[in-house]
């Protein structure tokens, strides 16, 4: 039983991965935290993770609140598969609910950030291709241009206004019913 | 906060695949932000994404109902109607344009598919109608040139049908994504004793080809008026005498097929499944019963009719009339599908994927739904194409 045992430390002690930064910053996080980024799990699965894995597209700053997240999500997706697999009682369905709830409210606070971190957490996301954070993200912004109109979404995220007149006019007049 | 921060063009696609389906402005406002966001949202590839993100199913925008005033000499109606509040083409009734057309017994919607609405004039003198191709979202009828007298296509029971010039097959127009300003053909069918013929508009020729198919039956047709259904290209047209006519789109073949002996096609609606099977619905008593045909595309008579599921209305009905059966009204491909059916109390649609029923109260009020005859239901992708010159 004890090799056993030192097996199973072994291989936790294995399963950590270290990711370094733009600027140079280390990380260690679990292989299954690592693993919510696809990129990263292709990246183990070929075995190029010794000495570390450089994302040269992520600052610390970065990095951290990825990390957070992705933290926080995978202890969610071990606790479902855990729960849902072989457990239906009410008293899981009740503990699933109120994880659910927790990690909504994590959510939430994850996103209370400036535009240029969030803009920055997108490009990450899509870069590390971890679909959550990635859906997180953009969703934000899909959801806060609601109600805006070209002008104000433009001064909002610092957009030109590259179409000529001529242009402009012509989709207003395409699609007339929704300026009405 | 974030003064400087740039959104990365790359991502913004991802961005705008997240806005929600059911408020196009949205989208159509976005598109006038800059050239890079206005090329996106008009790209036929984007709005392929834009509805797999969404489940995959094209939103229905509306539907038209087909009214006939008995006491006012049989005049007929199609007006447009919103099916949500935030339905963009709220204030568009059919003929805003073609109002101005002539007179008599007013204006019948036969058809819709591939964001396209298909209206016929029923005048005094047959001769004289008029059919119109109608994009509600572009607001542009095409008025057809009127087809060739010989032989008299108003003989006996007469239906038609309208569909993308590709046959709406999956990857050419998109199956209603694109189809806004792409050609299209209207597939006529006329009846005779003994005999059926079929008459193809096509909107790149301008012009109704010679008869592509003749048919002699051994016993008359005479098709009904209500909407066709277009199932791995075939188009079926209900017909009397628990008939359905099956025209093959591509093959050009005429044959028939019978409903089960027991079902009256007055009382039913032709469906498509999701998959593309060619199936009917019905409504015997408080329940609502859907069919499939296992072989409706074969070469022989024998659709292999299988009743696919039983729907007991009064569950869905908690409140209100129960003793009176519901009317079929008609049938949206929209999911898994939506059925319109009237009561005495209003006209309801049932969700077929939920099995939620829900009263179109605002329609039920305005209009008097005993005199409704059918519903034809708009489904539509609803950001019209650009001129390309524009754009590139």
């Amino acid at each position: 039983m004890a090799s056993a045992g030192s097996g199973d430390e072994k291989a936790a002690a294995a399963a950590m991965i270290t990711l370094i930064s733009s600027d140079n910053e280390k990380f260690e996080v679990t292989e299954a935290t690592a693993t919510l980024s696809q990129t990263i799990r292709h990246m183990i699965e070929d075995g190029c993770t010794d000495g570390g894995v450089p994302l040269p597209n992520v600052t610390s700053k970065i990095l951290a609140r990825v990390i957070e997240y992705c933290k926080k999500h995978a202890t969610a997706a071990a606790g479902e598969e855990g729960s849902s697999s072989s457990f239906s009682d009410a008293a899981f369905l009740e503990v699933d609910r109120a994880f659910l709830e927790e990690l909504e409210e994590f959510d939430d606070a994850f996103l209370e950030v400036d535009r240029a971190t969030l803009f920055d957490l997108i490009l990450a996301a899509n870069y590390l291709d971890i679909k959550g954070l990635l859906n997180l993200t953009c969703q934000k912004v899909a959801d806060s241009v609601k109600g805006k109109t070209p002008e104000q979404i433009r001064e909002m995220y610092n957009i030109v206004n590259d179409l000529t007149p001529e242009e402009e006019a012509e989709i207003r007049r395409e699609t007339q019913w929704a300026f009405e | 906060m974030g003064g400087e921060a740039v959104l990365p063009d790359d991502l913004i696609e991802q961005i705008l695949l997240r806005f929600p389906p059911n408020d196009p402005a949205r989208l159509l406002w976005a598109a006038l932000v800059c050239k890079h966001w206005c090329h996106l949202v008009f790209d036929a590839g984007f709005r392929r994404r834009f509805l797999e993100a969404h489940g995959g199913a094209l939103p229905m925008l509306g539907f038209l109902c087909n009214i006939t005033e008995h006491d006012k000499n049989e005049v007929f109606t199609a007006s447009f109607v919103p099916t949500s509040s935030s339905c963009p083409l709220r204030d568009r009734f059919v003929p805003t344009t073609l109002e101005l057309w002539p007179h008599g017994r007013g204006w019948r919607a036969l058809n819709s598919r591939h964001g396209r609405v298909l209206l016929h004039t029923l005048l005094y003198e047959d001769m004289h109608n008029i059919m119109v191709v109608w994009d509600p979202i572009t607001d542009e009828p095409v008025e057809l040139p009127k087809m060739p007298r010989e032989p008299n296509p108003y003989y006996w029971g007469w239906n038609t049908a309208v569909l993308c010039a590709t046959g709406g097959s999956h990857g050419g127009c998109g199956n209603g994504v694109d189809c806004h300003r792409t050609p299209f053909i209207v597939v006529f069918v006329g009846t005779m004793p003994r005999r059926v013929f079929v008459r193809v508009y096509s909107s790149e020729a301008g012009a109704w080809s010679e008869i592509t198919t003749s048919w002699s039956f051994a016993h008359d047709y005479c098709l009904m008026g209500k909407p066709s259904a277009l199932a791995r290209n075939m188009l079926y047209f209900l017909s009397s005498g628990s008939m359905i006519l099956k025209y093959g789109v591509t093959t050009r073949k005429l044959s028939e097929i019978h409903l089960p002996a027991a079902v009256n096609p007055l009382n039913v609606a032709l469906t498509v499944s999701e998959d593309g099977g060619l199936g009917f619905a019905e409504v015997v008593g408080s329940r609502l019963y859907l069919s499939s045909s296992r072989n409706a595309g074969g070469p022989d008579e024998d659709a292999g009719w299988t009743q696919s599921r039983v729907i007991e209305l009064n569950r869905l009905f908690s409140i209100g009339v129960r003793s009176t059966t519901p009317k079929v009204l008609g049938f949206a491909a929209v999911g898994a599908g939506v059925i319109f059916l009237r009561r005495k109390d209003g006209v309801f649609t049932v969700d077929l994927e939920s099995e939620w029923a829900m009263k179109l109260d605002e329609f039920s009020v305005k209009f008097n739904i005993n005199k409704i005859d059918n519903i034809v239901p708009f489904v539509s992708f609803y950001t019209p194409n650009l001129n390309r010159h524009v754009y590139r």
